[in-house]
């Protein structure tokens, strides 16, 4: 379970982040949807500790982010979208051990862990090669057993399928709708209409770091009186469709 | 602490597979010293063989003279005949030009004090090496002349020698003064902090801003990990390999001035153990120091490149600060290089090199460092802890 509480987050006086409040439940997806520079990334970052709050709250799993930052990260997967962010020179083995070691797995239950997700992303034949000689789509896999190497019940998707090609964007895809099936707590930002139409169970649309909804998208559908998410989404952050 | 290590091991790890830094710090020093002194030292001994070899002069004036007869005695030179001699000494074709005033002889003999003047081309080498050969023509031409005045006048040359002059060290025992081994001994210090200055940067640039670069930081900043192991795992890497390449470094630079630079004796690169040891407890202090502020600078980067750039700039001043104690006498430092960052370490090394253990002095520089580590640390924390570093774009 994910809660914000009149969340606020400014850096100097600027104000990125303005009094959000939702939660996000087990088993839900909540599409986090804005325009580049609405502030979903810096509210996956206090979700996340790594920015703090400048006033409100936020709860994973009923941690208070505050209170205790580092048990929050224990509870939480991240996956950011554009490059995969790994280790080259290390193998992929490597590379997901190393983070294991870091969310404090000892070592055999590290290597437990990264052989299952070895076997279950069909990574054994490559698992042992540097990264560096990876084609895209191998670090892909890599990048999401790192994310999920802890085991987190709580996952956060940063524009995750960003810079992506179609069949790597679908690996990112398919794992989100498996954490769904194992019951974890989902917030996945994107500025892509069409995929938080196929993800998401509910959307939150932010802009200039205001919560302008928070529904369904069925509910959102009915609200504006149509059926295309992308021109409700644009009349309310304000803009124009583009016929 | 395990995240410490966690980190320390990682960093490490992918340190060690990265060829190209293995063979820039590592590798590339244990070729290119011994490479590097030999060629100076066959460099130095062709140079005066060359000049031993073959020394054109031009004698303006009385060419025909006694003394212009000893000069040309000798096997190596040459009379050039030219009408312009100071174009052809520019250009190099002759070392020398020797002005030898008209009726020399008939001076001397008549008691009068002549002057030869030799001009020399002081931007080379080889016209110095002439001028030295020549020198010492000269000088024995002068003393003869002195000798056969005293002799005509029926007194003894023995007067000529009052006495002999030998010169021998007086600290080491039985050992002839060795005064090249002492310049690069004492040189030793800068060259040791130059290189560890030298030899962080890339890594610090990788293991901070590379980080960023490769989109690794979130995921790093995301785990269970603190800030603090973090800074501490990455800063203790890059002593690490940083030392390594500090040690082979020294010690092949040591090896091969031993074994391949020659000047006409050997040189003798000799340090006791208790200097050595002093020597290396100042130089981790120094890296500590050093390594803490360039990952703290390379954190504040948004790539490689530019951090390489910051690094740069700071090592400037650092460089700068290596050179201020670079031929000063161990025996006779000014006391306020003991408080100056950088100069300090260097000067302690001199003194720890000739066998100098002045407690006053190690107190001073540790104390200082101790302090200089405390305020890199806390900048590095401070540096770490800011959202506007961490996530500058």
């Amino acid at each position: 379970m994910l809660t914000l509480e009149n969340v606020t987050k400014s850096f100097k006086k600027t104000t990125v982040v303005n009094n959000l409040t939702f939660s996000v439940r087990p088993g839900e997806i909540v599409g986090l949807l804005g325009e580049n520079g609405a502030g979903k990334t810096t509210t996956l970052r206090m979700i996340s500790t790594m920015l703090k709050i400048t006033s409100g709250n936020i709860k994973v799993n009923d941690i208070n982010v505050k209170e205790k930052p580092a048990d929050v990260r224990k509870n939480i997967g991240i996956l950011f979208g554009g490059d995969v962010g790994l280790y080259d020179r290390l193998t992929g083995r490597e590379n997901i051990r190393y983070f294991a070691s870091l969310y404090g797995m000892s070592k055999d239950e590290a290597n437990k862990r990264v052989d299952e997700l070895a076997e279950s992303f069909g990574m054994k034949e490559y698992i042992d090669k540097p990264v560096g000689k990876y084609s895209r789509g191998m670090k892909q896999k890599i990048s999401i057993a790192r994310s999920i190497v802890h085991n987190p019940s709580v996952m956060l998707f940063d524009e995750p399928t960003t810079g992506l090609d179609v069949s790597a964007a679908k690996i990112v895809q398919d794992f989100i709708l498996q954490c769904k099936k194992e019951g974890k707590t989902i917030l996945f930002s994107s500025h892509s209409i069409k995929e938080v139409e196929k993800l998401c169970d509910r959307v939150v649309i932010i802009n200039k770091g205001n919560l302008l909804e928070n529904c369904t998208l069925e509910e959102l559908k009915e609200k504006h009186n149509d059926d295309n998410i992308e021109e409700i989404f644009l009349k309310i952050i304000g803009g124009e469709a583009n016929e | 602490m395990n995240n410490f290590i966690t980190i320390l091991k990682k960093e490490l790890l992918d340190i060690f597979r990265d060829k190209k830094t293995l063979i820039l710090t590592i590798f590339l020093p244990i070729i290119i010293y011994p490479a590097m002194f030999s060629f100076m030292s066959s460099s130095i001994n062709n140079l005066q063989d060359e000049a031993g070899k073959e020394i054109n002069i031009y004698i303006e004036g009385d060419s025909s003279s006694s003394v212009a007869d000893a000069i040309l005695s000798i096997p190596a030179v040459n009379l050039v005949k030219t009408d312009t001699p100071q174009e052809l000494l520019k250009k190099g074709d002759i070392q020398l030009i020797i002005q030898i005033p008209d009726k020399f002889d008939d001076n001397i003999m008549a008691g009068k004090n002549d002057k030869i003047t030799i001009l020399i081309d002081e931007e080379s080498n080889k016209s110095m090496i002439a001028e030295s050969m020549i020198n010492e023509i000269l000088e024995g031409y002068k003393n003869n002349l002195v000798a056969q005045r005293l002799a005509d006048s029926g007194l003894d040359t023995s007067i000529l020698s009052p006495f002999t002059l030998e010169v021998k060290s007086g600290i080491n025992e039985g050992e002839d003064a060795n005064s090249f081994s002492s310049m690069m001994m004492s040189m030793l210090p800068t060259l040791i902090i130059i290189l560890m200055i030298s030899s962080t940067i890339g890594m610090a640039a990788d293991l901070g801003a590379g980080e960023k670069e490769r989109f690794t930081f979130e995921p790093l900043l995301s785990t269970s990990a603190n800030r603090s192991s973090i800074i501490t795992g990455k800063i203790v890497a890059l002593c690490v390999v940083a030392f390594i390449s500090l040690v082979a470094n020294v010690f092949v630079m040591a090896f091969s001035m031993g074994k391949f630079m020659n000047f006409g004796g050997e040189v003798d690169i000799n340090i006791n153990l208790y200097s050595i040891l002093g020597m290396l407890l100042i130089g981790v202090l120094v890296l500590i120091f050093l390594a803490t502020l360039q990952i703290s600078i390379s954190i504040y980067a948004r790539s490689t490149k530019e951090a390489n750039s910051y690094l740069a700039a700071v090592t400037m001043p650092s460089m700068l600060l290596a050179f201020i104690p670079y031929m000063a006498d161990a025996k006779s430092i000014n006391p306020a290089f003991f408080n100056i960052p950088i100069t300090n370490s260097i000067c302690l090394m001199k003194e720890f090199i000739v066998g100098i253990y002045d407690f006053k002095h190690i107190l001073m520089v540790v104390c200082w460092h101790l302090f200089y580590i405390l305020i890199s640390i806390a900048f590095a924390r401070f540096m770490f802890s800011r959202e506007e570093v961490i996530f500058r774009t």
